[in-house]
């Protein structure tokens, strides 16, 4: 990196807002996938807006590779370098700008970690309902990035539908100042387009978000937390179909299967779910007394139809947070399970749940794996979390076959290769399963208006080389999805 | 046959097309060379839309191939295009500029696949929204927008315009529900984003872009959208007040919740103001939603049949104003004091908890511009004015890509707006490199 450069860069955000030694830029070499590293040649911590503007205008001049950062909990490899350049980080972006109860919203830098807001939200009897697991860590600016989800998602909708504005630092370091909460896309600012909402789910690759202002919703009246108890998985997956089916609108529908449970019971987020079962279903019902109530009568029988019992009340406030906080804590739980977890992310139509399922049960089975499975059951959402050890090739090898068959296998029934994790790196190629090369240059044209010179997050979120050559690199697996 | 194309001064355009030279030497023959090609393409006769420029000719293909060769054959001739489904939202944002060919997606009608089990529904773009939602209704479930005018709104005239309807308050925005479109590109190519789950990020959401883009950057033929559950039961609750002020602190107090109710309206009606929540949901939270606002509100009357279904789509020119919630009763008030002041004009529908309100304009089409000048006296209080069916003198196309690049700047606001509209028309150039789609008013 250019000495001048880093003079320039220091001068605008001060000495301690520049990283330039090896030591401490090893801690920004991955993010959640920890398979994956590559070493920035430099990290740069802007502290606002004009700041951020600053810094990116002076990238654009020196034509460095950028890659924007929050927390670096994305399990995709989106948050980390592919050939050296640039980390902005935003971790010093950290200032709740503006929380008005009254309009419901509150403005934030980019680096406030999500369940911050949702506390600051909390004093106000409002909330922040995009709870992704990883809320404690994340930042608002990375959820904006990834369209990230969580279990209330399923009644709340994911980040996009919390949007409502957002200020963001373009790649050549104009400032696109979409902040103020409009009802539709003001034309004078952004051309009568979807600006914001086209930025939420880019992945770092449009330019750098500061700023987002965000919708807040009442905490609800009354919520009830159901735990049942199965001795299937298959059993468990049946009843999310059929609530469905039966247009049932728990605020959260969340799977865990058995592994998972012995391994959250004996971490300390152990929440008592009971360790025999093979698997547990866990919902929480929002609204008024009576509406839950309902919800609640309706849910019962359907359990008890595909062999579930035992279905518990959350009794109190602090049961019902230890409910969820094994839920949440479930990825880190398997760290005793195994030293790595390869956590997969993919969506299915509500109707496959257990065929899919099935499927990736069986394909660990067959390659030797020890499979763990949690996840958004209501949206179709399935995270298949493979144990592995990254020191042992073999593993590796195993693991990333898992991977590619359970995607393959979802792909076929309808489904898509990722619900909230992103493409990232990791599934940049799988792209040509779902999509067509015109789809993907239609993506790629509009990339361009943002970055005409490809330096924002490059290498990622679409395929670097046509799908042809990929598909003769690689020929799919009979059943996969004929594309 | 008629001759082909406006422009804003009413003259023919023939922009170097293959078959011409822009003159009027030889150029009615190359027009009615293009007609036949045009015919041929679509393979479906042509018909005549009359725009305030003049008419021009419109083709309804059948398939998405007739519909991929009008775009081709536009494009390569320099003929530009401007996609409509029924023309229902026409006034909305008008065309900027001249129209070769009007491309209807009319007749490009059908639902392609219904998953009541998995709450999906995907439709080609020329379908009714009254047919989605019967068809929805069959499994049921419920579709967004609940639109007044669903009987001849298409699914992708209805997306395209950014509409939303009676039900925003409850589902937000239509176009957080569109779970996936496949949309034509102008060099006749078929593209697709998103795909028919209610969850997915892979792909970058062109589907979302083209929401509200009225036409500017593809031509939506196919879309996919979440289902709701269909409400059980309806309920209306009234309640009227001595003016806006009280009314407006009681809705944003009791007409927001973490499940809303369909729709919060207040209008002035003879000696006072009429407070509507309209609440659309299962029996039983009707029943309980109900039981709290009449605990909450001054003497309500509740009735069981909704008035939504019996509205009609307001056609009138019209403003919609919007501003912060908290800012509306001040709004109504200053939009009353001015309708007073300028005649001509008056509050309607006014939508407190979404920060909405209606002027609509009553008086000679004469007197429109004046009246809108106005209005904008309204701006410096932080309200946006988005006019709609107003008729407007032709504009020069120009404008189109006008202000964003001919580098104005006072001060940092203008500057941050030139960032904005500079990367919608970079994006439009992306998508259609020709400029063969009409940009309208208020698109990119
Ligand atoms: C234990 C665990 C549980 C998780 N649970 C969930 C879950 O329930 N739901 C879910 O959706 N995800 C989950 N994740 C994934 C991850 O937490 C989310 O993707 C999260 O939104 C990432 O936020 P971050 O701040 O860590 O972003 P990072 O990982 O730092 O970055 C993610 C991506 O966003 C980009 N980016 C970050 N900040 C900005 C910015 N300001 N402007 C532009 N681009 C930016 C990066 O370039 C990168 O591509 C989980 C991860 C872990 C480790």
């Amino acid at each position: 990196m250019r000495e001048d450069l880093i003079g320039e860069l220091r001068a605008i955000v001060g000495a301690r807002g520049v990283i330039a030694d090896a030591t401490r830029l090893s801690a920004y070499e991955s993010d959640g996938l920890a398979l994956l590293s590559e070493q920035a040649d430099l990290v740069v911590l802007p502290r606002d807006t004009d700041e951020a503007a600053r810094v990116v205008r002076a990238l654009h001049r020196a034509q460095v590779p950028v890659v924007a950062r929050g927390a670096g909990t994305g399990l995709a490899g989106g948050a980390r370098p592919v050939a050296g350049g640039v980390v902005i980080s935003t971790a010093r972006m950290r200032d709740l700008l503006e929380l008005d109860p009254v309009d419901r919203f509150a403005r934030v830098q980019a680096g406030v970690v999500n369940v911050d807001l949702d506390r600051a939200a909390a004093e106000h009897g409002l909330r922040y309902a995009p709870d992704p697991s990883s809320q404690a860590a994340c930042t608002l600016g990375g959820n904006v990035a990834n369209n990230s989800g969580g279990p209330h998602c399923f009644k709340h909708g994911a980040t996009a539908r919390h949007v409502l504005g957002l200020v963001a630092v373009l790649p050549d370091g104009e400032v696109l100042d979409l902040s103020e909460p409009t009802l539709e896309p003001d034309a004078e600012a952004t051309g009568g387009l979807d600006l914001a909402g086209y930025l939420v789910g880019s992945e770092g690759t449009l330019g750098l978000v500061t700023e987002v202002t965000l919708r807040l919703v009442p905490r609800p009246e009354v919520v009830e937390t159901l735990l049942a108890v199965f001795p299937t998985l298959d059993g468990a997956c049946d009843s999310v179909s059929e609530m469905i089916a039966e247009h049932l609108e728990p605020s959260a529908i969340e799977i865990l299967d058995r592994l998972t449970i012995e391994a959250v019971e004996a971490s300390v987020f152990a929440a008592g779910y009971p360790t025999t079962a093979e698997a547990v279903l866990l919902l929480d019902l929002e609204g008024g007394r009576a509406l839950v109530e309902d919800l609640s009568r309706q849910i019962e029988p359907i359990v008890a139809r595909h062999g579930g019992f035992d279905l518990r009340r959350a009794r109190s406030d602090a049961e019902r947070a230890a409910l969820w906080a094994g839920r949440k804590g479930a990825f880190g739980a398997m760290g005793r399970v195994a030293p790595d977890l390869y956590v997969a992310d993919a969506v299915v139509p509500r109707t496959k749940l257990r065929e899919v399922v099935a499927h990736t049960v069986e394909v660990c089975r067959e390659l030797n794996l020890r499979l763990a499975t949690v996840f958004h059951a209501g949206d179709g959402n399935l995270h298949p979390n493979i144990c592995y050890d990254r020191r042992d090739a073999d593993d590796v090898r195993r693991v990333l076959e898992a991977g590619d068959r359970i995607l393959e296998k979802c792909i076929a029934v309808g489904g898509s290769l990722t619900g909230e994790h992103g493409v990232g790196l990791e599934k940049r190629d799988h792209l040509c399963q779902a999509f067509d090369q015109a789809d993907l240059d239609a993506m790629g044209a509009v990339r361009r208006a943002f970055d005409p010179e490809g330096r924002w997050n490059p290498g990622k979120t679409l395929p670097v080389r046509a799908c042809l050559e990929l598909h003769a690199a690689r020929p799919l697996r009979a059943g996969a999805a004929p594309r | 046959m008629m001759a082909g194309g406006n422009s804003a001064d009413g003259k023919r355009t023939d922009r170097s097309g293959a078959d011409g030279d822009g003159g009027d030497r030889g150029g009615a023959t190359a027009d009615e060379r293009f007609l036949a090609r045009l015919e041929a393409a679509a393979g479906a006769t042509l018909s005549t839309l009359e725009l305030p420029a003049g008419p021009v000719p419109m083709v309804a293909p059948e398939d998405l191939s007739g519909a991929a060769e009008v775009l081709r054959l536009c494009s390569g001739e320099g003929r530009r295009v401007l996609p409509l489904g029924r023309g229902t939202k026409l006034g909305w944002a008008p065309p900027i500029g001249p129209v070769d060919v009007a491309l209807s997606t009319r007749r490009l009608t059908g639902i392609v696949a219904h998953e009541p089990a998995d709450g999906t529904i995907t439709a080609l773009s020329g379908t009714t929204l009254a047919e989605l939602a019967a068809t929805a209704a069959l499994g049921g479930g419920a579709i967004t927008p609940l639109l007044p005018d669903a009987v001849s709104a298409t699914l992708g005239g209805a997306l395209s315009s950014g509409q939303d309807g009676l039900d925003r308050l409850r589902r937000g925005a239509p176009r957080d529900h569109v779970l996936g479109a496949r949309l034509l590109l102008t060099d006749g190519t078929l593209v697709k984003s998103g795909g028919r789950l209610v969850k997915n990020v892979t792909g970058y959401d062109l589907h979302r872009l083209v929401c509200g883009a009225h036409g500017g950057l593809a031509l939506i033929v196919e879309a996919s959208l979440r289902l709701f559950s269909e409400p059980r039961a309806t309920a209306l609750i009234r309640v009227r007040y001595d003016d806006f002020e009280p009314a407006c602190a009681d809705a944003l107090a009791h007409g927001r919740g973490a499940d809303s109710p369909r729709r919060v309206t207040l209008r002035r009606e003879a000696g006072g103001v009429l407070l509507e929540i309209e609440l659309a949901a299962s029996c039983v939270e009707v029943d309980e939603q109900s039981t709290a606002l009449h605990r909450k509100l001054p003497s309500p009357e509740r009735l069981d049949l909704p008035a939504s279904a019996a509205r009609t789509e307001d056609t009138a020119a019209r403003a919609i104003i919007t501003t912060r919630p908290a800012r509306m009763a001040s709004l109504v008030r200053s939009i009353e004091q001015l309708t007073g002041e300028l005649g001509s004009g008056h509050l309607g529908l006014v939508e407190p908890c979404l920060g909405r309100a209606t002027v609509r304009f009553d008086g000679e089409a004469g007197e429109i511009e004046r009246f809108a000048a106005g209005l904008n006296r309204l701006e410096p209080t932080g309200a946006r004015i988005q006019w709609r069916d107003r008729p407007r003198p032709a504009v020069d196309s120009a404008w189109a890509y006008g202000a964003a690049e001919t580098g104005e700047t006072e001060g940092r606001r203008v500057v941050e707006r030139t960032a904005g509209v500079a990367l919608a028309n970079r994006i439009r150039r992306a998508l259609d490199p020709t400029s063969t789609l009409v940009p309208r008013s208020g698109g990119a």
